[in-house]
């Protein structure tokens, strides 16, 4: 345990803190899980097509890269697939620079907790 | 920037974790609203960078090599012009554009210095000096007419007189945060019209493309590496938040009018010598002057330690441009005002001024 001199924050802090950033549900709508995939190769592309989506209506959520689909940004995109075309037309008109779509669910264990 | 520093706390592309997201989040919103404020289509090409300085040495290094020629003007600051004395040295060429005693630049010498190819024409916007604003538009016309792209150098303007990179017609923009946009020290920018490549000023992670051990290619990951400045990055952002919701236009009034007052008001300021134009109008918020008999080191001395007004006094890292005022190398005393000075502050300025000088 650390001496508690070292590392002491007012409880005023302490609950400022514990608002952590929310995260976002962990499945399209209803239980439906996520099942597209958007890679990019800078995280900036990334966050600007999650602003986009959003803003369109479209489920979307961010999540860490997976390493067996692209290795290049630390972080990816997931929505529902069966929204490819309306995705990929609105990220072009934007100019999101994307490095590719994928038809992409996580693996149980990351879809049961993630 | 508290809740950034409190709550936040990740490093921007570097995980995807909720508190890396949340601070990726604040730089991505930051760069959207800037490009807002400048009529920038992608914003992806907005590189931040800890001042304008920085940003003027990457378009400078990143652009001009041996043997490459630069044209730019005699009242720029020492940000451009320590950069391209140095690249004078490794074997480029500059050409400086000579200003005249009213602080305009010679539009006629420039005609004549963009008569012979040049890799880049680099000018300010405004200058710090005196506040004057440059025909910028004009000047782009006549270098892109010759095959030469243009840096302006907005220290001055941005946030405060409006800057469309569209309008003027410029390829590459810096700015700094810490100025009219209300960011932070340690904030500022660069912007680089699509097709034009710079040779990155530091190499390093990016958070992309880990895999390989060679600098990523596109922006804004090729000229951003090492861990952003998240916190002064968030206060950028709230910054031009502010300027886009007052909107430049009345800012631009606001200032207009104090410079107006403030310098209806030195007109009556015994001894008091304005330098520059005496139009608020074509002038940023600041306005330089000296009170003949006194130093201007004096003159900041006393408006600190009696009056609680805080100036720049001295050459404002523009040698040059007090070389063509006539003002060098003593300097002059500088007054700048922002959206949020009042007209009492302005009258308060006068007064002690009045005051010093009846001395």
């Amino acid at each position: 345990m650390l001496p508690s001199r070292l590392w002491r924050r007012s409880p005023a802090a302490d609950q400022r803190v514990a608002a952590d950033p929310e995260p976002a549900p962990a499945t399209a709508a209803c239980g439906v899980p996520f099942d597209g995939l958007v890679t990019f190769y800078s995280s900036f592309h990334a966050l600007r097509a999650e602003s986009l989506l959003l803003r369109a209506g479209h489920a979307a959520r961010l999540i860490p890269g997976p390493r067996d689909i692209s290795p290049h940004c630390g972080t990816a995109l997931q929505f529902r697939y069966e929204q490819n075309e309306a995705v990929a037309a609105l990220l072009a008109i934007r100019r999101v620079q994307i490095e590719a779509i994928h038809h992409f669910r996580l693996g149980r264990l990351a879809e049961e907790f993630g | 920037m508290l809740d950034c520093l409190e709550r936040i706390g990740g490093s921007p592309g570097r995980s995807g974790h909720r508190m890396a997201v949340a601070a990726a989040r604040v730089v991505a919103e930051t760069r959207v609203a800037l490009g807002e404020l400048f009529n920038i289509d992608d914003p992806s090409r907005i590189v931040l960078t800890k001042n304008v300085t920085e940003a003027l040495n990457q378009a400078l290094y990143g652009l001009v090599g041996q043997g490459d020629r630069v044209i730019t003007t005699a009242i720029e600051h020492n940000s451009v012009m320590r950069p391209l004395r140095h690249l004078e040295q490794k074997g480029a060429e500059i050409s400086v554009v000579p200003g005249s005693p009213d602080g305009a630049l010679d539009l006629e010498s420039l005609a004549l210095a963009l008569e012979r190819p040049a890799r880049l024409l680099v000018l300010t916007h405004a200058s710090n000096v005196i506040g004057n604003v440059l025909p910028v538009a004009e000047v782009a016309c006549l270098a892109h007419a010759q095959g030469i792209p243009v840096l302006l150098d907005a220290a001055q303007t941005a946030g405060a007189w409006p800057v469309d990179v569209q309008a003027l017609g410029v390829d590459m923009l810096a700015f700094t945060g810490h100025k009219a946009l209300f960011g932070p020290t340690g904030t500022g920018g660069l912007w680089l019209r699509e097709g034009l490549e710079l040779e990155p000023l530091v190499r390093g992670g990016t958070g992309s493309n880990s895999e390989l051990e060679l600098q990523p290619d596109f922006l804004p990951d090729q000229l951003e590496s090492g861990t952003l400045n998240v916190v002064g990055i968030a206060g950028l952002g709230a910054g031009v938040s502010h300027v886009l919701a007052c909107g430049v236009g009345t800012i631009r009034d606001h200032e207009g009018c104090l410079g107006a007052r403030f310098l209806d008001g030195l007109r009556q300021v015994p001894r008091a010598r304005p330098l520059g134009p005496q139009d608020a109008a074509a002038r940023v918020g600041l306005a330089s002057f000296n009170l003949d008999g006194v130093s201007p080191s004096d003159v900041g001395l006393i408006l600190d330690r009696r009056f609680g007004i805080m100036c720049r006094i001295g050459l404002h890292c523009a040698p040059a441009a007090h070389q063509a005022l006539g003002t060098y190398p003593v300097g002059t005393v500088r007054f700048s005002w922002s959206a949020f000075t009042t007209e009492g502050e302005i009258d308060a300025a006068i007064e002690a001024l009045a005051t010093i000088a009846r001395g």
